[in-house]
């Protein structure tokens, strides 16, 4: 991507020496906190359901930003594992009676086996062949969400219900279910953050900055490539089905062409290749979405405008040009 | 720098927050598909509806002013029931009003069982009036069930005894069809087959053809708007001899194809504006400042806003379950003059009205298209009390 190119000549790769604990530098580790902050606050001014709607996307889009932004893998088919997940997530606790977390594990996991098949079919091609493989295959699980029995249709997975976690706190109410969402969300924020400032981390970027020279180091780029593919797809599934979790439903949305375009724009927004380009984007593009909401179809039109701007203007992303100001990694 | 991009962002995330209206005693919301599919029937102008009943009432009930809010769901149920929630949550919403596709009434249908709020829904699944009612829903359209009887019935009388359908591949299209053929086969009809058609199909004339092939002298439209419109237009063209079955046309319908197409079609109608005076001076006021004749789906949202608001006034509160129980008690007053009851299950027990369109030289043009034929009685049409599986419904 040449995204990629373009971010890493102004920034030089980060030295071992330098500060680093989970693989925070002291710039991340200071945003993180302010972002925690931010979570703590935001609900006595924000109604609590739409942070959620939130964190789910930034994780989302945290797992979309680990393929796009580190490995250099543009999917266009990451609603096959989203809906899919929400979908499984749904049906584990509606139909099989699982508890919530066990439910939230089984889209997860489901997710990431699809992603295992789909990925080990799609790596064998580069570019535009992979993401036209990936929008493929995801349109074909649109078809089979749209036909399968078990989906319900049109009307999707309904009434899913909050359940407790642990049989210890009960998720009915919503602030019970925010504070739970948030530490789920800051764990994954670290997770990933220590994903991709890890050796394995090093690795991902290497390929994406150039898979040639890579292989002749001797790494099999093909399995890392998977590796990747699949642990973004889990970490799809597993976004779907909190976001199933909160909201009580899935259904034909979450499995749309919609939500593969929709977490594209969310990292070009927030900055691709960076961890917290999908926080700043999931916000701005959510607002965006939930502001305009009254305007209707509208929304689309402004979506495609900002897109554009950003296309043009801000190829790196807010995050992106931030970084380029602080000369630090976000 | 970063403090800067942060505080901006906090106030940003609070402005937004912040610039909620000031919650009015009654906060009506309105929630419809006010783009595509169904849109023209429905949408704005039965939003219109709404606006010119709380008007008529006084813009306000017990001393409060009515808000009224309106989204499109856009016939998705997680849109749907996240701008639901939200105007619960936050706005504090009484009543949802229209909720014109049944994948979201049935979303909304969980959410709103055990709250303080009520739905008057236009979605018409028979789920909604049995192991999906609430004891704060009504439902303000004819359901599967009974509009197939509805349409399905008179043909066969007029001795259509082969049914051909056309449906369209969604939930809805489906459960119409099963009902009609439920109703068809227990009057003694025949159905000799049926295909499924895609939302994207725009060449219905395969399937016209294959039901002339067929032998059928009725062709059963489970689908709606567009569709409809093509279908009828085509058949036309091919020079189908079957009688057309719609189950959802409307006066925007003919407006939009014209009525040299919907030739010797014969159906049922929940409101015709130029059924009695009554209607026609309804039709007149609306008119006046929508520009057109209202449909009957802006007709219904207009007679339960009506019902809804008098119920408000009468038990003096915004009690649901009180509010709901004076609109059982009372019957509802419609626009032809005549009245209507509901149900505990949801179910408004309304006479329906049989009509067949003009030929272009009787219609005086301007939105004159119906010869209204008679009344097919609220209870031959409505679905049996005694075998729903509505909790609320018992006792």
């Amino acid at each position: 991507m040449s995204s990629a190119a373009t971010e890493t000549r102004p920034l030089p790769m980060e030295g071992r020496d330098s500060f680093q604990f989970l693989g925070f530098t002291r710039a991340r580790a200071i945003f993180f906190l302010a972002f925690v902050v931010v979570v703590v606050v935001s609900p006595l001014a924000v109604y609590p359901i739409f942070l959620m709607k939130v964190y789910c996307f930034i994780i989302f889009a945290c797992a979309y930003n680990l393929l796009l932004g580190y490995t250099g893998l543009m999917s266009f088919g990451h609603a096959a594992f989203f809906g899919m997940g929400a979908y499984l997530c749904g049906y584990a606790a509606t139909q099989w009676g699982l508890p919530v977390g066990l439910a939230v594990l089984a889209g997860t996991a489901y997710a990431g086996l699809l992603g295992l098949v789909f990925g080990w079919i799609a790596i064998r091609r580069q570019g535009l062949y992979f993401g036209m493989i990936t929008l493929a295959l995801a349109q074909m699980v649109y078809f089979v969400a749209l036909k399968a029995p078990f989906t319900g249709g049109e009307d999707g997975i309904q009434s899913v219900p909050r359940g407790t976690l642990f049989g210890l706190v009960d998720l009915s109410s919503n602030m019970a279910l925010y504070w739970t969402l948030s530490v789920i969300l800051l764990a994954v924020l670290v997770f990933y953050n220590r994903i991709v400032h890890s050796p394995f981390g090093q690795v991902l970027r290497a390929i994406r900055n150039n898979p040639d020279r890579t292989k002749s180091l001797g790494v099999d780029v093909d399995r890392f490539k998977l590796l990747s593919f699949v642990i973004s797809a889990a970490l799809s599934g597993f976004a779907a089905s909190l976001k199933t979790v909160l909201f009580g439903i899935a259904t034909l949305t979450d499995v749309s062409l919609n939500i593969s375009t929709e977490v594209v724009l969310i990292n070009l927004v927030g900055g691709i290749g960076t961890i917290f380009g999908p926080v700043v984007g999931s916000y701005v593009i959510l607002m965006l979405e939930q502001f305009m909401a009254p305007y209707g179809p509208w929304v689309l039109l402004i979506q495609g405008i900002v897109f554009m701007l950003f296309v043009l203007i801000f190829r790196q992303g807010i995050v992106g040009e931030l970084q380029k100001r602080l000369k630090t990694h976000l | 720098m970063k403090t800067n991009w942060l505080k901006a962002a906090v106030s940003a995330i609070a402005l937004g927050a912040m610039s909620l209206p000031a919650y009015a005693d009654v906060t009506i919301g309105y929630l419809a598909q006010l783009t595509g599919g169904s849109a023209d029937l429905s949408g704005e102008s039965a939003l219109h509806a709404v606006r010119m009943a709380i008007d008529e009432f006084g813009g306000k009930v017990n001393g409060e002013p009515i808000n009224v809010l309106s989204a499109d769901h856009m016939g998705k149920a997680d849109v749907g029931m996240s701008i639901a929630r939200e105007w619960i949550d936050q706005k504090g919403v009484n009543l949802l009003l229209n909720v014109d596709n049944s994948a979201v009434a049935l979303a909304v249908s969980d959410l709103i069982r055990d709250k303080n709020v009520s739905m008057m829904m236009a979605a018409a699944s028979t789920k909604l009036i049995n192991e999906k009612c609430g004891p704060h829903q009504v439902m303000t359209v004819l359901d599967t069930a009974s509009v197939a009887r509805a349409v399905v019935l008179p043909q066969l009388k007029a001795g259509g005894k082969k049914w051909f359908f056309i449906t369209v591949d969604y939930a809805l299209g489906h459960e119409l069809q099963a009902r009609a053929t439920e109703a068809i086969t227990a009057a003694g009809g025949e159905v000799v087959g049926g295909v499924a058609h895609t939302p994207t199909t725009t060449d219905f004339s395969a399937y016209l053809l294959q039901a002339q092939a067929l032998g059928a002298t009725n062709i059963a439209l489970a689908t709606f708007g567009s569709w409809q419109n093509t279908i009828a237009k085509q058949a036309q063209e091919f020079g189908v001899k079957a009688t057309l079955a719609p189950f959802y046309l409307s006066d925007t319908d003919f407006k939009a194809v014209g009525l040299d197409v919907f030739q010797g079609v014969s159906g049922t109608i929940l409101f015709y504006w130029d059924q009695n005076d009554a209607t026609r001076a309804f039709a007149k006021r609306y008119r006046e400042s929508y520009g057109r004749p209202p449909t009957w789906a802006a007709a219904g949202m207009y007679e339960y806003t009506r019902h809804y608001l008098r119920a408000i006034d009468a038990v003096d509160g915004t009690d649901a379950d009180k509010i709901h129980a004076w609109m059982r008690e009372h019957p509802m007053e419609l626009i032809n003059g005549s009245t209507a009851t509901i149900r505990k299950d949801g179910v408004t027990v309304r006479d329906v009205f049989s009509y067949r369109t003009k030929t272009p030289a009787e219609s005086k043009g301007d939105w004159d298209y119906l010869v209204i034929t008679g009344t097919v009685p609220g209870d031959e049409v409505k679905p049996d009390l005694a075998q729903s599986t509505c909790p609320y419904a018992k006792g």
